[in-house]
């Protein structure tokens, strides 16, 4: 086969397999947003007991960062799936999107809270002596300057998040990784094909999605 | 420290928050079943790989179909309930039973080993491993193999003991078909795997290899269900007798295998 | 109205303040001079509870004070504040940084907050930077507007740390000359300053400040015309000298 004819063939594959991998894409979308957001809760939950100053807080968050930080997410997505979804009787998308979300929530976590001390420490100390309570300061004056500092690292932890969510294929989520898994395994003659199917996908993802974030980017530093 | 009490209120909140999140949508997707208004029927569930053709694979459509997902459903039938098969990597597949799934029709051979950690049912078909070698290889029995021969298996599978009585040459897949690709490819010289499985992938694959010799070991393959649980035993055995009565079974060896491998 | 007592203030092993007492009256100006660590800073902090003491007594009002039982954010907002790098929230407008605690702590009405914060801006002169972003304005602009935000709440007392000493000098005029008219209108102040000057025209009360003790309390004739205190002298002789340099520079 010539490199013409294979390019028409790959051509074929990527067309024929495309409403399949449309699907698997809105699969993979629902899963990383589902996770994410809850990464995000999850993250700044834990970057406020990082960054309190009550010792058993910032253990707990240590804690949790560590283990998170330091084990594998498939260990973590299978913890989750075998191990705590049927106890609770969670379904699957579900497990995925809560495993995707509690590993993503320490690294979220630790850019929250890289972005609370980054503010200078006058902001909060002017918040508190016009009479302004700790939590409240932290949510009109702290996080929304935190927030817009975060915005990079986040789009990139987003980013990763999204690749990462490719291993929902090993719990029976058929996301994108997962339909090339199968394809792959029906046609093996095709799997390289089917696997770089899957990695475009996944690149026009990412490709949109730094663009979203850059946009974002430079409208929140025209308001400021 | 004033601090501290506002603390532990936003705490409480965003766990409380969570927790409805977590729960509120996992009501949305399956609402519990509820035992005492149970009209519907009860489900079945059941999981195999989805990556061992023809006993389970997925289509060009991408719907779960093979002998394994239909034996599963006929059964299913059989015993009034609602089939509902969960495809879940190979070596992941104890992991779920008895929580994710009640059953593994997953081409599983019944052995020693693997009765120790969960019961089996009658087999519900039998089959046994071959070797398989490339057509212009010269290889023409077992015998012909060494200790310097390389063989392909799948890994955690129970041919990987049978290709170590013959070499220490050993190569691992994640399935049956890419070990007989690569020997289609010549990276093996030989593939140890259920003949089935083999016929149909050289078929499919187009590859240019052949049989040899005769069954190593006859295997006998069973549903696997968790340790300790008789009627549901009991129940899929009957059931499974049923499926052979009335003609279902053989129908499904019909469309997928192209005879009977009931062994019966 | 404020009464200080006993004051002791560590930072790990470094006593920053060491029992020390102060009283002021309501409507009274004090200013607070000393060299840097002195602790006239951590005193002011510690009067609004940005920084706690190990032992000692504030009293406001009549009041004690007790930094881990009270209600710390209702007693703050009698306690304005004005800092040394102005501390303005970035991400809101001048006008933002005035309403902002008027309308999230006192739940004051936003059009009402808006209307007081504009006859604030007035007062401080800067009634069309109202929509302008903290980035955009100079340094003696910056501290008005914070000088705003902070009477915003209508404090019964004002403190001031070191208003003017990240200024360039040409801009400490225009923030100065707005504190003095906040003293003529009586209001009850503690100015942490360097400006000798200043001091003289406004205090009713110098207060001298060396290694974390009050050293000297006099009126401002007597502390700058003759010391009670050889250190006091000693410390007016260095930094006297050295303003008459610097307005010499100034001048030439």
């Amino acid at each position: 086969m010539g490199i013409v004819e294979y390019f028409i063939y790959f051509y074929g594959l990527l067309v024929n397999s495309g409403p399949i991998f449309t699907q698997a894409t809105i699969l993979t979308l629902r899963l990383t947003a589902t996770a994410l957001l809850l990464g995000i809760v999850i993250g700044l939950f834990f970057a406020m007991l990082k960054i309190s100053k009550n010792r058993v807080f910032n253990c707990i968050a240590d804690a949790y960062i560590t283990i998170i930080r330091g084990t594998p997410l498939i260990v973590q997505i299978f913890w989750i799936y075998f191990g705590l979804a049927p106890i609770l009787d969670i379904p699957a998308f579900w497990a995925a999107s809560l495993a995707l979300a509690v590993h993503n929530g320490a690294y979220i976590a630790e850019i929250f809270r890289g972005g609370i001390q980054s503010i200078n420490r006058g902001q909060m100390e002017a918040a508190l002596s016009l009479g302004m309570t700790y939590l409240l300061a932290m949510r009109r004056i702290i996080l929304p300057q935190a927030f817009k500092r975060c915005i990079p690292p986040l789009g990139n932890q987003f980013i990763i998040g999204l690749k990462d969510s490719s291993l929902a294929a090993f719990v029976t989520m058929p996301e994108l990784f997962m339909i090339a898994m199968r394809r792959a395994n029906r046609w093996p003659g095709d799997a390289l094909e089917y696997y770089t199917i899957a990695g475009l996908y996944y690149l026009a993802l990412v490709v949109v999605f730094t663009f979203l974030v850059k946009k974002l980017e430079s409208r929140l530093d025209v308001d400021k | 420290m004033i601090f501290q009490k506002k603390w532990m209120v936003l705490l409480l909140a965003l766990l409380m928050g969570v927790v409805l999140v977590v729960t509120g949508c996992a009501d949305d997707a399956a609402p519990p079943a509820d035992p005492g208004a149970a009209e519907e029927p009860e489900v079945f569930r059941y999981a195999m790989s989805g990556a061992y053709q023809p006993f389970s694979y997925f289509d060009e459509n991408d719907n779960l179909v093979g002998f394994d997902v239909e034996i599963g459903a006929a059964l299913a039938e059989a015993m009034g309930m609602e089939a509902e098969p969960v495809p879940t990597p190979w070596q992941a597949l104890p992991m779920g039973l008895g929580t994710r799934y009640e059953a593994i029709i997953g081409s599983m051979t019944i052995t020693e080993e693997r009765l120790q950690k969960f019961d089996f049912s009658d087999p519900y078909y039998r089959s046994g491993p071959k070797v398989f070698v490339q057509a212009d290889s010269g290889i023409t029995s077992v015998e012909d193999l060494t200790a310097d021969s390389t063989i392909a298996v799948l890994m955690e599978s129970v041919y990987e003991d049978l290709a170590a009585e013959i070499t220490d040459n050993l190569k691992f897949y994640e399935s049956d078909m890419l070990a007989l690709r690569e020997l289609g490819s010549g990276r093996a010289d030989a593939v140890i795997t259920d003949q089935i499985v083999g016929l149909t992938n050289a078929r499919e694959l187009d590859l240019d290899i052949i049989a040899v010799g005769d069954i190593l070991i006859v295997e006998e393959i069973g549903i696997a269900i968790p340790k300790g649980n008789p009627e549901l035993l009991a129940r899929i055995n009957r059931a499974l007798a049923d499926i052979k009565a009335d003609g279902t079974y053989l129908a499904i060896c019909g469309k997928y295998v192209g005879g009977d491998i009931s062994g019966d | 109205m404020i009464e200080v007592r006993r004051l002791n203030k560590s930072f790990g092993d470094l006593q920053v303040l060491k029992d020390v007492d102060l009283k002021v009256e309501k409507g009274e100006v004090v200013c607070l001079i000393g060299a840097s660590g002195s602790g006239k800073s951590t005193l002011l902090r510690c009067i609004n509870f940005l920084e706690q003491g190990q032992s000692g007594e504030i009293w406001i009002e009549g009041r004690l004070v007790e930094g881990k039982k009270d209600n710390l954010a209702k007693i703050r907002q009698e306690v304005g504040m004005v800092f040394q790098l102005f501390n303005l929230f970035p991400h809101k407008t001048v006008l933002g940084n005035v309403i902002e605690a008027p309308v999230m702590v006192k739940k004051v009405p936003v059009k009402q907050a808006t209307e007081e914060a504009v006859t604030l801006l007035e007062k401080v002169g800067l009634a069309d930077k109202a929509g302008s972003y903290p980035s955009q304005l100079s340094g003696g602009q910056k501290q008005r507007v914070a000088i705003a935000r902070a009477l915003a709440m209508h404090p019964k007392v004002m403190l001031f740390d070191e208003p003017t000493s990240a200024l360039d000098p040409e801009l400490v005029g225009e923030v100065l000359t707005v504190i003095k008219q906040l003293a003529r209108e009586g209001m009850t102040m503690i100015v942490v300053t360097h400006e000798m000057a200043f001091a003289r025209e406004v205090a009713e009360w110098v207060v001298y400040m060396d290694e974390g003790r009050i050293v000297e309390i006099s009126k401002p004739a007597q502390m700058f015309d003759e010391p009670r205190e050889a250190r006091t002298r000693e410390f007016l002789s260095r930094v006297l000298q050295k303003t008459d340099q610097n307005s010499e520079t100034r001048s030439a």
